[in-house]
């Protein structure tokens, strides 16, 4: 009975510990064996020295990028191609930046003051609101606010997955676009005021109904097309933009996105069509219908807000992230 | 381009995107450095989100954003195209209304059908226009080998020029925007029939059909047609357009014969060696330059490939990767000695490269020939 007992608490034990090291293995990444060795071997061609960052800060910072965009479960194999595919140099040369390194930042400021500026000025298209835009991105990138008694620089968010150059300018899109926004709505609520329109009764205007026939053909029309043709449609349809920017975005060619977007154009009349003539629709209803201008239909806000989200919110996609890294 | 039904755009408008993706994200997409899953996640949530796509136009490079600089590359040519379209028909109508003039003895009303010609262009950049010399460009035929004496006779019969808007349209575009370009000569009756300004329009309209002819036909039979273009054409620039012709649509039959099989896929490694993938990033293959150059930057258009590193070493290869040279970029007698850090090229023959430095050439040749900015 005795022996019967200490053979189930050594079983337990096992369990137990296997559990344990299972535990330990599931909050270290798969990948992470491979850091130690690939540090080692990065450190040489980034500058680390240069600026302050050892061998042992520059595997914290690979750790912290490898966390932020691979899955747990990824190989060191495919760790190592998206470790290699990282911009090492700006990345080092930002988190130096960020921990105050001055030889970092001499090299940063020669590097992106002008280019900073410049593309400051591109944006906002004004000497005075240039100047301001990137003058408020240096005190964050200084690291000029303190969260939780912590110097918050925003270096510290840039990971090396594009250039350091196009993410600088890429964060003072943001905050000229959010300032813009919040400006317009101000402004756009203060022109209420004004005109002594909030006081006013909302106009209700007699607004015709969507055919549901319709609109479920439009959705699920749309809801079948690629997301990179769902993107080019809205690029050039709702965006305005270029053949040839959309292209240069994209990686091909203006007259390819053009011959996609014609395409594609007819290809939705043509789906959409068919859907309605499925419906029980003539082929004359179906061209009524899809003519109809909606700038005087109603449009139902609250099933509109109900939709359900196009992307799934990019902080829950992380497991998947590298499993299609790869694929075309 | 076709409208699309406004039931359409609505929708479009309205899907309601997820949580915003990191600036990185972005900033990687626009760069084309993500792939894979990663990257359809980002289209899907760009084709949903308006503030996001704002975020990505506002934050392209001056260089890639400005109209004028991109335009050139492909929207303009399709506008110029079929802008130069109804040049050439105008061509037509002028020579033959030349011709009438001439058997009447006298320069008459033939002058003032000219005078809308100069407005063609405005008129073919509407989007509709476009489309349409778009729709009437795809059946081109190919455009058989003409003899001699047909391209000599071109001028006299411009109506031939029409069945290649394409080709002669880029021509043309290319002309145009070589302003310091002497005009062309004038051998055609029509520039002895009119006269003043107007006549000079009439002139340059003719012989740009004329030697957009004899463009056309060095496409289809490029030996034949080196040959027989000088004397079809006073202008000796001409015969030189035209080799530029057939070397700039080489990358874009590639470029369409490349949807067959996987792109080629490029990359860096830590070491700063070239890799090379042709499974779509399953396998690498390490690209062998001679000498230790360790590469910082890649660029990639087609089958263009350039790679910049160590010391201003830059090589490029026309074809995907099977041939490489050596360019050595110098402007104002100083060759380039700094790092590469960057390379960017719009097409073929635009782009540019940043040094470690922070100094950014350009070059409007491939890589041929340098400005330091």
């Amino acid at each position: 009975m005795g022996a019967a007992n200490l053979g189930l608490g050594n079983k337990k034990l096992v369990l137990s510990e296997k559990l344990m090291t299972r535990a330990a293995n599931v909050s270290e990444p798969v990948w992470a064996s491979l850091l130690p060795a690939l540090a080692e071997e990065l450190f040489p061609h980034c500058d680390g020295q240069r600026f302050g960052i050892s061998i042992g800060g520059l595997r914290d910072i690979l750790r912290q990028v490898g966390c932020k965009y691979l899955s747990p479960e990824d190989t060191p194999a495919a760790a190592r191609l998206f470790f290699a595919a990282l911009r090492l140099q700006e990345l080092v040369l930002a988190r130096a930046c960020a921990a105050g390194n001055e030889a970092a930042w001499e090299s940063f400021l020669l590097r992106y003051r002008e280019k900073l500026y410049s593309a400051a000025h591109h944006i906002a298209r004004e000497d005075s609101a240039a100047r301001e835009l990137a003058d408020s991105l240096y005190a964050d990138l200084f690291g000029t606010a303190v969260r939780e008694g912590k110097r918050v620089c925003k270096l510290d968010f840039y990971t090396g997955r594009g250039s350091l150059e196009g993410w600088l300018r890429t964060v003072l899109a943001q905050e000229y676009i959010n300032r813009y926004r919040t400006q317009k709505r101000l402004v756009s609520l203060e022109e209420q005021e004004e005109a002594g329109e909030q006081y006013a009764a909302p106009v209700s205007e007699p607004q015709a109904a969507v055919d549901p026939r319709l609109q479920t053909a439009v959705a699920d029309v749309l809801a079948a097309l690629a997301d990179e043709e769902r993107f080019l449609l809205a690029s050039y349809y709702l965006d305005h933009r270029t053949l040839a920017e959309v292209g240069q975005v994209l990686g091909i060619h203006a007259s390819n996105v053009s011959r996609r977007l014609e395409r594609l154009a007819a290809a939705l009349r043509a789906n959409i069509r068919k859907s309605l003539l499925q419906h029980g629709l003539d082929a004359r209803q179906a061209e009524e219908l899809m003519a109809v201008d909606v700038r005087d239909l109603q449009l139902n806000i609250r099933s509109r807000l109900a939709q359900k989200p196009l992307a799934k919110p990019f902080s829950d996609q992380k497991a998947e992230a590298s499993s299609g890294e790869g694929e075309t | 381009m076709t409208e699309l039904p406004k039931i359409v755009l609505q929708r479009l408008a309205s899907a309601v995107p997820g949580e915003h993706p990191p600036a990185d994200l972005l900033a990687a997409f626009a760069e084309r450095s993500l792939s894979g899953a990663e990257r359809e996640r980002l289209l899907a949530h760009l084709a949903a989100c308006e503030h996001c796509r704002a975020v990505l136009w506002c934050a392209m490079p001056e260089s890639e954003a400005a109209p004028e600089v991109v335009a050139g590359v492909a929207s303009s040519g399709w506008r110029w195209s079929s802008a130069w379209r109804w040049v050439g028909v105008a061509a037509a109508v002028v020579v033959v209304g030349g011709a009438a003039v001439l058997f009447r003895g006298g320069p008459g009303p033939a002058g003032q059908e000219v005078a809308s010609a100069p407005q063609a262009p405005v008129i073919a950049q509407n989007r509709d226009a476009q489309a349409l010399a778009r729709k009437e460009a795809a059946p081109a035929p190919a455009v058989p080998a003409p003899s001699a004496e047909a391209r000599l006779d071109a001028r006299n019969a411009p109506p031939k020029t029409a069945p290649q808007p394409r080709l002669q349209a880029k021509l043309e575009a290319k002309n145009v925007a070589s302003k310091g370009a002497p005009a062309p000569q004038e051998p055609a009756s029509a520039n002895e029939i009119a006269s003043g300004t107007l006549a000079k329009s009439t002139d340059q309209v003719a012989a740009a059909g004329a030697r957009s002819t004899a463009a056309a036909a060095s496409i289809a039979a490029a030996p034949a047609a080196k040959v027989a273009a000088p004397s079809a054409n006073p202008v000796p620039a001409s015969t030189s357009d035209a080799e530029v012709m057939i070397a700039s649509n080489v990358p874009v039959r590639a470029m369409g014969k490349k949807k067959l099989a996987p792109p080629t896929r490029w990359m860096l490694s830590p070491e700063g060696a070239l890799l090379r993938s042709t499974d779509v990033g399953k396998n690498w293959q390490t690209v062998p330059f001679t000498g230790s150059v360790i590469f910082h930057a890649v660029a990639v258009v087609g089958t263009n490939v350039w790679v910049g590193g160590q010391a201003g070493a830059l090589y490029y290869s026309p074809d995907d990767g099977s041939q490489w040279q050596r360019l050595s970029p110098s402007a104002a007698g100083k060759a380039l000695g700094d790092d590469i850090s960057s390379l960017v090229f719009h097409d073929g023959q635009h782009g540019s490269l940043t040094t470690v430095g922070g100094q950014t050439w350009i070059t409007s040749d491939g890589g041929n020939s340098w400005q330091k900015q």
